[in-house]
């Protein structure tokens, strides 16, 4: 009796020390992971495989890839997310690029004014856009009135380009702070050495420059990819409905009159799914490139 | 192999001139050695050679071929970076076989190539290797070897040991001088560090403040500076400020010395003596030092123990003098003891103190 119980104290204070300080203070991580993360996808992936009586069926996810619906948003998604993120990543790299040739003083001043689009709320970009460059927006109108044009002719901002452009607003910076640290990085010396054994200009960027960046660009363009993959308030402002992503989709699937809470579960499943994959890829082969470079 | 030739060189940064009116001729199979502190527009002149820079005046040649417009990729010129520089995306090989590959020759060629230099710097087996699996002694021979495998006409090795441990600096040290006597090849070596020019180079620049303080064989530059500079800069050197009584009579404060005559200096000129702590000898009585002899009354202050050699810092006149000894001889001496000093008047170097 007394063996087992000693036994027990002696689980007791081994669990305790496991359970040291720093243990504890992983908790509300781990439970706000779970609670906000973990939990909701798990509940979401079992609800999706259930239609709206509670019969098991994988139709919502055969509808995912069978519906026309449903098939443009995920073309969609995947065009205006590869077409957003290279706007974004290759404007971010070429502004990174002149930044980081800048005096420090200028540098950061223009990369401080650069990164406050990121704290702006995407409602609030969408209506200044629209302010600007709405059908009867200030831009559309001084063009107008400066070359006498008739009012069919404006920007038109409710059209993909018009989308991309105000999402270039917040994924040009993003990608811009991440591409200066990776410029700032580049040892001015390589390029000097691939000169100095023979390298023509072309060649010390063929051979040397883009190499050495490519790590970097690939981890920004994730950043990006993924984000544009999840766009919503922004194209919601600006676009309403009016435009077949699978964001929106699940959004209307989950609150508006086309109410299906499964079908939206199976929607967010298979963005879940195409966002990760890329995610996985891109940072394959980041590592796959770092490790030699590292 | 190749000259080269540098006249007149001077390069500004703005309002700061870093290279002032640099004239230097390195001959054919030399390695000669820029020594100054940062900053004393060393590094600059170097490269000008590669082409990085462009210089406000002067001209640089090798050989006969005027280098000043002709950009730094086909200058073919080899350079190894302080900070090594070596492409992180590529191993020892591709490294090593860059110049090959921009040029585009034959895969056979280039194998070739590598294979003899990674025996030449003593890097076989590391081929596969990414610049990150190596320490950085091994990145320096790849960055050596990666430079001598387009065959440069001319080497330019700019603090190449700087970033590396004492140990392995020495050991690489005497690794280049062998390499450059093995090929032959025309070397200009900066370096900061006055033991490393002395050890390795056929002739030493001493350069401060843009400017070439003197040139001259290892040797020269130790035992015959010419300037302040060079005597306080290269090596620990005693400076004693006084003035030339006559031509062979220097009157430090109320002591007169008697030193050997020096066609350049006048009677009535201010100078220093210049005296090498190694050079002075120290006794506790002043019977059985030879008369020819100057001697300076002094007090120990300090014996420091540096290993081989034990340092004692005597006060003398109201200065510090410092004389160097086999240390175990340096411990026979206690702090607060009368001493005197005492050299041979031919020993010590008198500068001039006017510029």
């Amino acid at each position: 009796m007394t063996v087992t119980l000693r036994g027990i104290r002696g689980n007791i204070s081994r669990l305790l020390r496991l359970l040291s300080l720093e243990v504890l203070l992983l908790i509300p991580f781990i439970l706000f992971v779970g609670l906000f993360e973990i939990y909701p996808i798990l509940n979401m992936a079992y609800r999706s495989l259930f239609d709206l009586n509670g019969n098991f069926t994988l139709a919502n996810y055969i509808n995912a890839f069978t519906k026309p619906q449903f098939r443009f948003a995920i073309r969609n998604s995947l065009l205006f997310a590869t077409a957003a993120s290279l706007v974004g990543g290759i404007g971010g790299t070429f502004v990174a690029a002149l930044a980081v040739r800048l005096p420090a003083r200028w540098r950061n001043l223009l990369l401080s004014l650069y990164a406050l689009p990121m704290t702006l709320s995407g409602l609030v970009v969408a209506f200044a856009f629209i302010v600007l460059l709405g059908r009867n927006g200030i831009l559309n109108l001084l063009v107008r009135r400066a070359f006498s044009l008739p009012p069919t002719f404006y920007f038109n901002l409710y059209d993909w380009p018009g989308i991309v452009m105000v999402y270039a607003f917040f994924q040009i910076p993003l990608m811009t702070l991440s591409m200066s640290a990776v410029f700032e990085n580049l040892d001015p010396n390589l390029i000097e050495a691939a000169r100095n054994l023979g390298a023509r200009s072309w060649q010390v960027w063929r051979y040397v420059v883009i190499p050495v960046l490519l790590p970097g660009f690939l981890a920004g363009m994730s950043i990006q990819f993924a984000g544009m993959m999840g766009a919503f308030g922004t194209v919601l402002a600006l676009v309403g409905m009016a435009k077949n992503l699978l964001s929106l989709q699940i959004y209307s699937h989950s609150s508006e009159s086309t109410y299906n809470l499964p079908q939206a579960g199976a929607l967010a499943m298979v963005l879940i799914t195409i966002t990760g994959t890329a995610l996985l890829l891109l940072s394959w082969s980041a590592r796959r490139l770092a490790r030699r470079g590292a | 192999m190749a000259r080269v030739v540098v006249e007149g060189l001077t390069k500004r940064f703005g309002r700061v001139v870093a290279v002032q009116d640099f004239s230097l001729e390195v001959e054919e199979g030399e390695l000669v050695s820029l020594l100054g502190p940062s900053g004393c527009g060393k590094t600059t002149v170097l490269r000008c050679i590669a082409g990085f820079e462009r210089p406000d005046s002067g001209r640089i040649f090798v050989d006969d071929w005027l280098l000043n417009d002709v950009p730094p990729e086909r200058r073919g010129i080899g350079m190894v970076f302080q900070t090594y520089a070596l492409f992180p995306h590529m191993t020892v090989a591709e490294n090593i076989a860059f110049s090959l590959m921009i040029r585009g020759r034959p895969r056979e060629e280039q194998e070739q190539v590598v294979k003899e230099m990674v025996t030449l710097v003593h890097l076989e087996g590391m081929e596969d290797r990414y610049p990150h699996q190596l320490s950085g002694g091994q990145r320096q021979r790849v960055a050596l070897a990666r430079a001598l495998a387009m065959r440069p006409k001319v080497l330019l090795l700019d603090e190449p040991l700087s970033a590396l441990d004492a140990k392995i600096r020495e050991e690489l040290r005497g690794e280049i001088r062998r390499i450059q006597k093995t090929l032959g090849i025309t070397t200009l070596y900066v370096t900061h560090d006055q033991e490393e020019a002395l050890a390795l180079s056929d002739r030493v620049v001493v350069m401060n403040m843009g400017r070439i303080e003197q040139i001259g064989t290892p040797f020269e530059i130790y035992n015959a500076p010419r300037t302040p500079f060079v005597a306080s800069f290269v090596g620990t050197m005693n400076l004693l400020s006084g003035r030339m009584d006559s031509e062979n009579i220097f009157r430090w404060k109320e002591q007169a010395l008697r030193i050997r005559p020096d066609p350049n200096i006048r009677a009535g000129q201010a100078v220093y003596l210049a005296l090498r702590p190694e050079r002075l000898k120290v006794s506790l009585t002043p019977e059985g030092i030879p008369p020819v002899h100057n001697i300076l009354p002094g007090q120990v202050e300090w014996v420091t123990f540096l290993g081989p050699i034990g340092r004692l810092s005597v006060r003398s006149n109201g200065e510090i003098l410092l004389v160097d000894m086999p240390s175990d001889e340096a411990l026979r001496f206690p702090v607060g003891s009368s001493v005197w000093i005492h050299f041979h008047p031919e020993t010590g170097q008198v500068i001039s103190r006017e510029r």
